[in-house]
């Protein structure tokens, strides 16, 4: 998406809203907001890049059956003249350019929206590439884009992505050369990461590793129970187990070590059999039901790190009964159903960008524990709301406070998206959850 | 003339019930399946909302058993088979670019897998008890029991990852270049022919070593004629191929609907590959004409070998 629409702004790794086909996106109060476009900008179908095409595009976001409905639904109005957007929101939002960047930032041409209606299957964008062919079995095949409104770049004349569903021939298929990029989790490269053939970048934010309570009902509605599965897991156990890394080490915190957001007298308490199995006893004597349902995405680290947890909780008292599902239906499974007392998310979620991260983990899209606190909300909106890096850090204290308090998922790791690629292509810059801004790739392996 | 056209349009006819006990079969199938297109193209963002409003965009909202009414009706009013769920491309053309792929692979597999099992089993049975005869025995055993998702990483490791001889994944079409689609066609094939070859092995060599004792083979050898240029080609061959010929129609069927693994496996973009890719994203009109073209298919194929029977032994009739 990125390579065919560009953005308006992203979030760069550094957690910075950074403008790009965007001038400036400012307001004074976080209710009205003023959105300042860059000059000579084209769609490649020729169609102007401005105010009136941003405004199309939130418009349609906010319309029935878009999936950003909830970020455009809070824009009560819009007015474009030119280059200039003024945006009145329904209520201040401090982090709405945090949003934007995130989620209302690949803006498509109105003309191709209008032409195309529903069936909307051949994007036209201001991107650095223009996409010629996409086939979901198969993968995507770009090229160029030559009014590019970043003069020179991008430097790449082609860029193709490809379905490779088997992650270990994605792995020979980099270090063969028949592809130049692959993007996972380190572990998955293990084998491979010091191999002459290929280098790795990796992506700065990183993202937790946790598995989720349903806080709606029984067992998991009472900390307790929550508290006692905790209790129950070694982290760098679980977290070796995933990645099959006997060096692999586990985290309980909310960030970590690295961030300046970290605070580790609130790491959660783990490991500690007797105290979990007391715990477990307690809400037996209560008559609450132990029978619980762990639901994993058929993932196979995800599957061993789910074994490995049943196991713990069965030792302490838990009668746990593992269900696994395919990947593509989890989510409809977890977040709509609701099918489960223990989830585990599959893969990491990022952290880039906290205050926003965290309001989607806790009271957000991200939500999957439906866990509710009025006091976190307070704490979450002071985050939303600090202006300087001392001001955020005091104000993630107490999220990171309630959250070892109430504990309405457990965190066991902390791992880091990785682009494992060729020593013929660099270039690499990552923004947001990962994405590579592809107009800065080269190659480096071309002869003269 | 006559008495074979008639047999072919009984069983055509019978093949109708097949497709719609099949194709209704799956439709109701895929409904028991968790989540929605709508929740497929939204994503994980989708509120329940818009994922309810893209459904009923499409039509998938209604109820199977209307649903499947409609597909029935476009297909045999216009041969319409709907659209992709996300690409909006009429199901009969990408199912017609996959059939190109997977024919191809299944072409080339048997090709593989008869070179290698005919003469083999032709050697062995002229020359039962040998050494060869008992290897092959075991290694036709052990090829039958490894399953594809095995022989996959198997043929995988020895030829991309020891010999760096194949490209582990990918496809290049013929139209640009038969020597660089060959390159990324060979490793699908032969891991797919591995296990045909070895069950080809076992019933050729079977068959020819009961043909062998007939009364004409010994009349052949009585007469003095040559054992392998004559007798074995020309006597023993022809009259030993029938049982050969129905595993051949089961085969082409199996290669061209169930090479899910492997056509996944080296990211080929054929048939199995598709229909992985269907399921997994909800893609009904997709699914469900895959699952058509697999009845059609083994329908076609079932009177063939029918047909190729009265070929190869004019003692038999078609009726």
């Amino acid at each position: 998406m990125l390579a065919v629409y560009g953005a308006l702004f992203y979030v760069d790794s550094q957690s910075i809203v950074t403008p790009l086909m965007a001038k400036s996106l400012s307001t004074d109060d976080f209710k009205s907001w003023t959105l300042e476009i860059n000059e000579g900008i084209e769609f490649t179908d020729g169609t102007p890049y401005d105010a009136e095409a941003v405004k199309y595009n939130w418009e349609r976001a906010a319309g029935e059956g878009s999936a950003l409905t909830a970020i455009a639904g809070q824009i009560a109005s819009l007015e474009a003249d030119g280059l200039t957007l003024q945006i009145e929101l329904d209520a201040p939002n401090p982090v709405f350019d945090r949003q934007v960047a995130e989620q209302l930032s690949y803006i498509a041409s109105p003309t191709a929206l209008e032409e195309q209606g529903a069936d909307y299957t051949e994007p036209v964008g201001a991107g650095p590439f223009i996409l010629d062919s996409w086939d979901p079995a198969v993968g995507e095949e770009m090229s160029r884009n030559p009014d590019y409104f970043l003069e020179g770049k991008p430097y790449l004349d082609e860029l193709n992505f490809t379905v490779i569903a088997d992650p270990a021939q994605r792995v020979t298929t980099v270090t063969q050369g028949g592809a130049d990029i692959m993007n996972n989790y380190r572990f998955a490269i293990l084998d491979v990461i010091d191999d002459p053939c290929c280098a790795s970048y990796g992506v700065a934010s990183g993202g937790l590793r946790m598995f989720i309570f349903n806080n709606e009902v029984a067992p998991f509605d009472d900390v307790r129970a929550r508290e006692a599965a905790a209790l129950a897991i070694d982290p760098t156990e679980m977290t070796q187990t995933l990645t099959q890394d006997p060096s692999a080490s586990g985290w309980s915190g909310l960030f970590p070590s690295s961030s300046n957001l970290y605070d580790k007298s609130f790491d959660l308490e783990s490991g500690d059999i007797d105290a979990a199995t007391a715990l477990v006893d307690e809400l037996k004597a209560d008559g609450v039901d132990v029978s619980i349902k762990v639901l994993v995405a058929s993932v196979p680290e995800l599957v061993r790190a789910a074994e490995l947890l049943q196991i713990n909780l069965q030792a302490v008292g838990f009668d746990v009964n593992l269900e696994q599902i395919a990947l593509n239906d989890w989510a409809n499974a977890a977040r709509v159903n609701k099918d489960f007392d223990i989830t585990f998310y599959p893969g990491i979620y990022d952290l880039n960008n906290a205050p926003v991260s965290m309001t989607a983990l806790f009271e957000g899209g991200e939500n999957i524990a439906t866990y509710s606190s009025a006091e976190m909300a307070d704490a979450l909106q002071a985050a939303r709301e600090a202006t300087s890096a001392d001001e955020l850090k005091a104000a993630f204290k107490p999220v990171q406070e309630i959250y070892s308090k109430d504990i309405p998922f457990v965190v066991f790791g902390i791992d880091e998206r990785l682009f494992f690629h060729g020593t013929g292509v660099a270039g690499f810059e990552a923004i947001g959850r990962g994405m590579l801004l592809t107009e800065n790739l080269y190659r480096t392996d071309l002869s003269e | 003339m006559i008495a074979v056209l008639r047999a072919v349009g009984v069983r055509l006819l019978y093949g109708i019930p097949v497709f719609l006990i099949v194709t209704f079969g799956v439709a109701m199938l895929a409904e028991l399946m968790p989540g929605s297109p709508g929740q497929a193209i939204l994503g994980d963002q989708g509120t329940p909302e818009a994922i309810a409003a893209v459904n009923e965009r499409f039509g998938y909202n209604l109820p199977p058993l209307e649903r499947y009414g409609a597909w029935l009706t476009d297909l045999f009013t216009q041969f319409d088979l709907g659209t992709t769920l996300f690409t909006r491309e009429p199901v009969t053309d990408v199912l017609g670019r996959r059939l190109v792929v997977t024919l191809q692979l299944a072409g080339m597999a048997l090709v593989i897998a008869l070179v290698i099992a005919i003469p083999l089993s032709l050697v062995t049975a002229l020359k039962q008890g040998g050494w060869l005869d008992r290897i092959l025995n075991v290694v036709s055993s052990a090829m039958l029991s490894i399953p594809s998702f095995v022989s996959v990483v198997l043929v995988s490791l020895v030829f991309t990852v020891w010999l760096k001889a194949f490209p582990a994944t990918g496809w290049v079409p013929i139209a640009q270049g038969l020597g660089d689609n060959l390159k990324y066609a060979f490793l699908p094939a032969l891991a797919l022919a591995l296990y045909e070859a070895a069950f080809f092995y076992r019933v050729m060599r079977s068959d020819l070593a009961t043909t062998l004792r007939e009364d004409f083979v010994l009349v052949a050898r009585a007469k003095g004629l040559p054992k392998w240029r004559t007798i074995a080609p020309r006597h023993v061959l022809r009259p030993s191929l029938t049982s050969l010929v129905t595993l051949l129609g089961v085969a082409v069927g199996r290669l061209l609907g169930g090479a899910v693994i492997v056509e996944a496996f080296f990211s080929i973009p054929g048939i199995g590959g598709e229909s992985i890719a269907a399921v997994s994203i909800k893609d009904m009109n997709m699914l469900q004409a895959i699952v058509a073209l697999g009845v059609v298919i083994y329908v076609v194929l079932f009177i063939l070998v029918d047909l190729a029977y009265a070929w190869i032994d004019p003692r038999v009739s078609v009726k």
